[in-house]
């Protein structure tokens, strides 16, 4: 059952209440004069009760960043109640240390990230913006274009600008289910129009080409896929927590042209120039695979692939920065027919 | 607005109160930042008002007049907090993506950074744009306006050459990032892709003014490329996604393709993406583009890893 205004505003109300009475106390305050306060929001008569209800509300608080810890001076008897206080050190900002310089350079990277198409940081980013400007005391310094509030980045059309706010929505969505670590039921429509509905548990996110996608463990095929966000009709409240694998890597998911078949995937190898700047033969290839320098002087990149033809394709697209097909024999054949037939139906017209 | 909503713009606004001058901020402006509306901006502020703590007799007073919010008194202040858990895999992210300074990374996380944050964060939040390595460098530059030595390899280029720019802006699109630079040499505006620079350092020189255009990549092309009419499969023509593209008619001599115009100033390019079709695409003019494209194929396949660097022009 949704919870009504009411409730959630009583409930951001006794949080903001717990993190005023802890902030405004001399000593840390004992477990029972929390949940007995009902100043505070608790004192409901039902000590269980209120001390899961406070359990919740630090795990809550900790996700905005306010570390509510335990605190046992040396000495304590061990069947002492416990005492508890805002952890200073965790939870705020170390003053100071940032430099003017280094403002500048980090709202500067933020602004170049944000120009990125389709990347899902926008919404923390602006919150990170907001935060260093306050850190460095300093309020002429301005949040970068694209990481402000409502207006920031929002075309004036109305209907495009109604479509974006939906599109950030369904980011945010997804980005709270990702950070839960709760799974996200959505409906979805696929490329071929379909509708579907599956609850999704998310283990990553990223963008490509101008559009945002997400990963994660679907439940309709219980096998872990890939969704683009602005096919997502609605998103439901993330419910069902999950663990995402120790050895999970979005950048492994970062698709390439030769992904898009059910044939099972082959090691495959290309190379590249010596002189290629490291970066570049980086990019070419997402991150994805394993990149390394052979004695002969030319990068090698080795990736899976699953379609041999799109794989010669993509090599051939790079023909002129010196990208060849090296193994397996079939690949380097199905690029070397591909080139002959061209030639040929150039050459017979 | 759900709960966590709730308390995240009642906590960015009372610490938004405690930064500013006077403790003082515009309603307007607050209302902006945090994205939610007037109501809900009220809303924020009667949740704060109503922070009171009777054994110490504290409380927080929050008052607005007209588009002001006032925070009055000391006791509802509140320090600035360390990121959130959402908003410091963010930053971890650009922090690596970017390239930024170890030792200013290292201050910014120290400094900012809540606990928790461990690990690669890219392994949960990535992106297929690369800034290279050199970004932190060229952003020095282009704010002290500094003129630089570059390492940049050009397609087609064994390695990378060195040039002498103008460093004037960043810029991004949808796969790749840029630096829009004046090339001192050859005396042009040029765009660079920011993967593509090895090294870069600054020289002694300040830049000097220059006649930069604002245009973009598509418009580019149509003044300074080379008009070539390609022949199409129709599926792929309508999917075609390169800048200054024209499609024409039908192709009356292949049922089921159309003509495209595409201006290009790379022959090697377009060389590349007819090869990649693997027969779904045609030149047709002009005519003698085709000769060259066969000589260009009849390179490649000459000696495949060996001769990139010299192939036909």
């Amino acid at each position: 059952m949704p919870r009504s205004t009411t409730e959630r505003e009583d409930s951001a109300q006794r949080l903001l209440n717990l993190l005023f009475a802890l902030s405004s106390a001399c000593a840390p305050l004992s477990t029972e004069e929390i949940v007995s306060d009902s100043d505070i929001g608790y004192g409901s008569g039902h000590r269980a009760s209120d001390e899961r209800k406070f359990r919740r509300d630090r795990d809550e608080l900790a996700r905005h960043g306010v570390i509510i810890a335990e605190v046992r001076p040396e000495g304590t008897p061990e069947n002492e109640e416990a005492r508890w206080a805002i952890d200073r050190a965790r939870t705020f900002a170390a003053g100071g240390i940032i430099t003017a310089d280094d403002a500048d350079v980090l709202l500067h990277a933020i602004d170049d990230y944000l120009s990125v198409p389709g990347t899902p940081l926008r919404r923390p980013l602006a919150g990170v913006c907001r935060k260093l400007v306050r850190a460095c005391n300093d309020a002429s310094r301005a949040c970068p274009n694209g990481a402000g509030g409502a207006t920031s980045g929002h075309p004036a059309n109305e209907a495009d600008g109604k479509g974006c706010r939906e599109a950030e929505q369904m980011v945010d969505a997804v980005w709270s289910a990702l950070m839960l670590q709760h799974k996200l039921p959505i409906a979805y429509r696929d490329a071929a129009g379909g509708e579907t509905r599956r609850t999704v548990a998310v283990y990553g996110l990223f963008s490509h080409d101008g559009n945002t996608y997400f990963t994660g463990l679907d439940d309709l095929t219980g096998s872990v896929r890939t969704f683009r966000v602005d096919r997502i009709e609605r998103a439901w409240r993330p419910r069902g927590a999950y663990r995402i694998p120790e050895d999970f890597d979005v950048r492994e998911w970062l698709f390439l042209p030769f992904d898009f078949s059910d044939d099972s995937p082959i090691l495959a190898r290309f190379s590249l120039p010596d002189g290629t700047p490291r970066d570049e033969a980086i990019a070419i290839g997402h991150g994805r695979g394993t990149l390394s320098h052979d004695g002969g002087g030319r990068w090698q990149w080795q990736v899976e692939v699953r379609d041999v033809a799109a794989a010669a394709a993509f090599a051939l697209a790079r023909a002129r920065s010196g990208m060849r097909p090296e193994e397996p024999s079939e690949l380097v054949e199905t690029w070397t027919s591909m080139i002959e037939q061209v030639v040929s139906a150039h050459e017979d017209r | 607005m759900k709960t966590d909503e709730v308390l995240h713009a009642a906590l960015e606004l009372l610490e938004m109160l405690s930064a500013a001058p006077g403790q003082h901020i515009s309603a307007r402006h607050a209302a902006e930042e945090l994205d939610i509306d007037d109501n809900e901006l009220d809303r924020c502020c009667e949740l704060i008002s109503n922070l009171a703590d009777r054994s110490s007799g504290a409380r927080a007073i929050v008052h607005r007049v007209d588009d002001d919010i006032v925070l009055e008194g000391e006791a509802g202040r509140l320090l600035p907090l360390r990121l959130t858990l959402s908003e410091g895999i963010a930053l971890s992210c650009v922090l690596a993506d970017l390239h930024i300074e170890p030792d200013i990374a290292e201050r910014i996380s120290h400094a900012l950074l809540p606990p928790g944050i461990a690990g690669d964060q890219n392994a949960r939040v990535a992106g297929t744009v690369s800034f290279g390595s050199c970004l932190q460098t060229l952003r020095e530059a282009i704010q002290d306006g500094v003129r630089c030595s570059m390492g940049y390899r050009t397609q087609g280029e064994d390695a990378p050459r060195v040039r002498i720019v103008d460093p004037h802006a960043i810029e991004t699109s949808s796969d790749a990032a840029y630096l829009i630079a004046w090339d001192i040499h050859a005396d042009a505006q040029r765009r660079y892709r920011l993967d593509r620079i090895a090294h870069v350092a600054l020289t002694d020189d300040s830049v000097t003014p220059h006649p930069y255009r604002d245009e973009d990549v598509s418009s580019s092309l149509a003044q300074e490329g080379r008009r070539v009419v390609l022949s199409v499969e129709r599926e792929t023509a309508e999917s075609l996604d390169w800048k200054a593209v024209e499609r024409l008619d039908g192709d009356p001599e292949r049922p089921g393709h159309m003509l495209v115009a595409v201006f290009v100033t790379s022959k090697q390019w377009l060389f590349d993406q007819v090869l990649a079709q693997g027969g779904r695409m045609y030149i047709e003019e002009p005519a003698h583009m085709r000769c060259e494209l066969a000589a260009y194929a009849r390179h490649l396949l000459g000696s495949p890893a060996a001769q990139q660097g010299d192939a036909p022009a």
